[in-house]
């Protein structure tokens, strides 16, 4: 399992957590990569993570690759060591640009799944509490919503039209500069 | 799959992400179900979208056109986002677009006698489309040497506009500024009180510009173009003092487009030829006016339009958003915007003459009717009451 910085390494060394996974599969992970989730630091900071921590919200298949991206963004993370900016993962802005981008490529290339894995890994980062994921995978759904219709999106989501036609009507005529 | 978008917090966590200059596809996510209709009018919303994006998105221009007979045609909106104004502008013919603040424009009328000095102003709500005709300022003496005037949130009037959340909710001021003999006045419209305060003086002389007269907000001053360029009029928007700010001599005798640039710094912008000058500085210091200028940088549009874009002898710097990243141009081809993050150049609709145009920022999240009724309306009424101790203190003092 390697690094993703020598920064890193003395406490990666000092400190190696073991995550399960539901269907009981173990993932043995740096505490730098682990607590890029809150609720993982959370219990790391309470000392509960003897024998391993159960995440029975998370497939191995999902938890592998929601390592696969704590691993590469943990240096990120270590340089903005107590961020508490919501929404924006503000380490993002912060490391170098360099880093940046080659962080920007991997994310393109890890949000290359299907939809069914795409919204396992949005509840996978909302349950784990890892906030740059939670934006790389809602942006990524946003963007497919962008500049579809209402008709599109119901059909792409699967999304049954609830809104009876007066209600729609009336949506229509208070916002009508947006269909024209 | 079905498990995520049944959870309200984690489809507002994909909604919020929409991007905030393309408020149409808000409208679209809100047409989809009950639920999506429901998260998107809420307040709670409203109020996250504004925390995520923070800038408010650059919507479009809202430029003067000549129209028949030497009338000038309706304000036209110039979009630059898939916004539109909820109103059509048809009965706002004759009324110049002069300023704008977060989704309010400022518009003026010419007197039909040139002779009556009264101002006619009127506020053109876009996101709302609601329109304010202001009360006539009856006191206003002739001649003088020029006035102009801005529109400005009242909460920009104490604390700068950097909550955006609540400026476009509470009342709004217009700042009318008039240049006399050896003094400037100074009177303040409250959408509150629906009436103008009492005239201030300064013993500053200034020769204001009107047209083509841009005006920024940066930092907690609203500033004014003059005419020579050669200083700009500065208005304290906390104490109400106004005081001379020096242009570079490169602006002199040059149409200069005003705009405030990142972490409260004003700029401007200049077209030379087919060069785009662009100019900031520090601001803010007690003494300004040995404030400092530096050139930022300059662009070719040679190099960077198509040949047959603009002809030069009748290329117009139209206008600019603050900023300086969406410069607005006028030429023999109608508009065309340019685009300074992503070098994009797009060809705006309509070849006829635009002299000046006001660039159009705000948020626009659809508050649909009844459906927005959720959290935060006490702490907004508080707010509301806040915006208003900066009015009171400054007429006290």
């Amino acid at each position: 399992m390697a690094s993703a910085g020598s920064g890193d390494e003395k406490a990666a060394a000092a400190a190696m957590i073991t995550l399960i996974s539901s269907d009981n599969e173990k993932f043995e992970v740096t505490e730098a990569t682990a607590t890029l989730s809150q609720t993982i630091r959370h219990m790391i900071e309470d000392g509960c993570t003897d024998g391993g921590v159960p995440l029975p919200n998370v497939t191995s298949k999902i938890l592998a690759r929601v390592i696969e991206y704590c691993k590469k963004h943990a240096t990120a993370a270590a340089g903005e060591e107590g961020s508490s900016s919501s929404f924006s993962d503000a380490a993002f802005l912060e490391v170098d640009r360099a880093f940046l981008e080659e962080l920007e490529e991997f994310d393109d290339a890890f949000l290359e799944v299907d939809r069914a894995t795409l919204f396992d890994l949005i509840l996978a980062a909302n349950y784990l509490d890892i906030k740059g994921l939670l934006n790389l995978t809602c942006q990524k759904v946003a963007d497919s919503v962008k500049g579809k219709t209402p008709e599109q999106i119901r059909e792409m989501y699967n999304i049954v039209n609830d809104l009876t036609p007066e209600e729609e009507a009336e949506i229509r005529r208070e916002t009508q500069w947006a269909f024209e | 799959m079905a498990a995520l978008l049944d959870l309200d917090e984690l489809v507002e966590e994909i909604l919020l992400r929409l991007p905030p200059e393309d408020p149409a596809s808000l409208v679209c996510a809100a047409l989809v179900c009950h639920r999506w209709r429901h998260l998107i009018s809420s307040r709670g919303f409203r109020r996250r979208f504004r925390e995520l994006h923070r800038t408010p998105p650059l919507l479009g221009f809202v430029g003067t056109r000549d129209g028949t007979n030497r009338l000038l045609a309706p304000p036209c909106f110039i979009p630059t986002s898939s916004f539109c104004p909820p109103r059509r502008s048809g009965e706002l013919g004759g009324w110049v677009a002069i300023h704008s603040c977060h989704g309010r424009v400022l518009l003026y009328k010419p007197p039909r006698q040139h002779t009556d000095p009264r101002k006619n102003l009127l506020v053109w709500d876009l996101i709302k489309g609601e329109q304010r005709e202001l009360p006539k300022l009856s006191w206003f003496p002739v001649p003088t040497f020029g006035w102009n005037a801005a529109v400005v949130c009242s909460s920009s009037a104490g604390t700068g506009c950097d909550d955006h959340f609540h400026c476009r909710r509470v009342s709004f001021l217009v700042i009318f500024v008039a240049s006399l003999y050896n003094q400037t006045v100074t009177t303040i419209y409250s959408s509150d009180a629906d009436a103008w305060s009492e005239p201030a003086c300064a013993q500053e002389r200034f020769r204001l510009q009107f047209f083509k007269a841009t005006k920024a907000i940066a930092g907690n001053a609203l500033y004014f173009n003059n005419s020579p360029s050669t200083e700009l009029l500065k208005y304290d928007l906390t104490t109400r003092d106004v005081s001379a700010i020096h242009l570079p001599c490169q602006a002199f005798n040059k149409d200069i487009v005003l705009m405030a640039m990142e972490d409260s710094r004003l700029g401007f912008v200049t077209l030379y030829g087919s060069m785009l000058h662009m100019w900031s500085t520090e601001v803010g210091r007690p003494n300004s006016r040995d404030v400092r200028w530096e050139q930022s940088r300059v662009i070719e549009l040679d190099t960077l339009l198509p040949a047959d874009a603009l002809s030069r002898e009748t290329c117009l710097l139209a206008g600019c958003a603050d900023g300086g990243e969406v410069i607005l141009l006028w030429g023999s081809a109608g508009f065309l915007f340019i685009d300074l993050k992503s070098w994009r150049i797009k060809q705006g609709e309509g070849g006829r003459f635009c002299n000046f145009a006001v660039p159009v920022t705000s948020f626009c999240t659809p508050a649909l009717g009844a459906a927005c009724t959720d959290e935060g309306s006490g702490g907004d009424a508080s707010s509301a009451r806040k915006t208003q101790v900066p009015c009171a203190q400054c007429s006290e003092s």
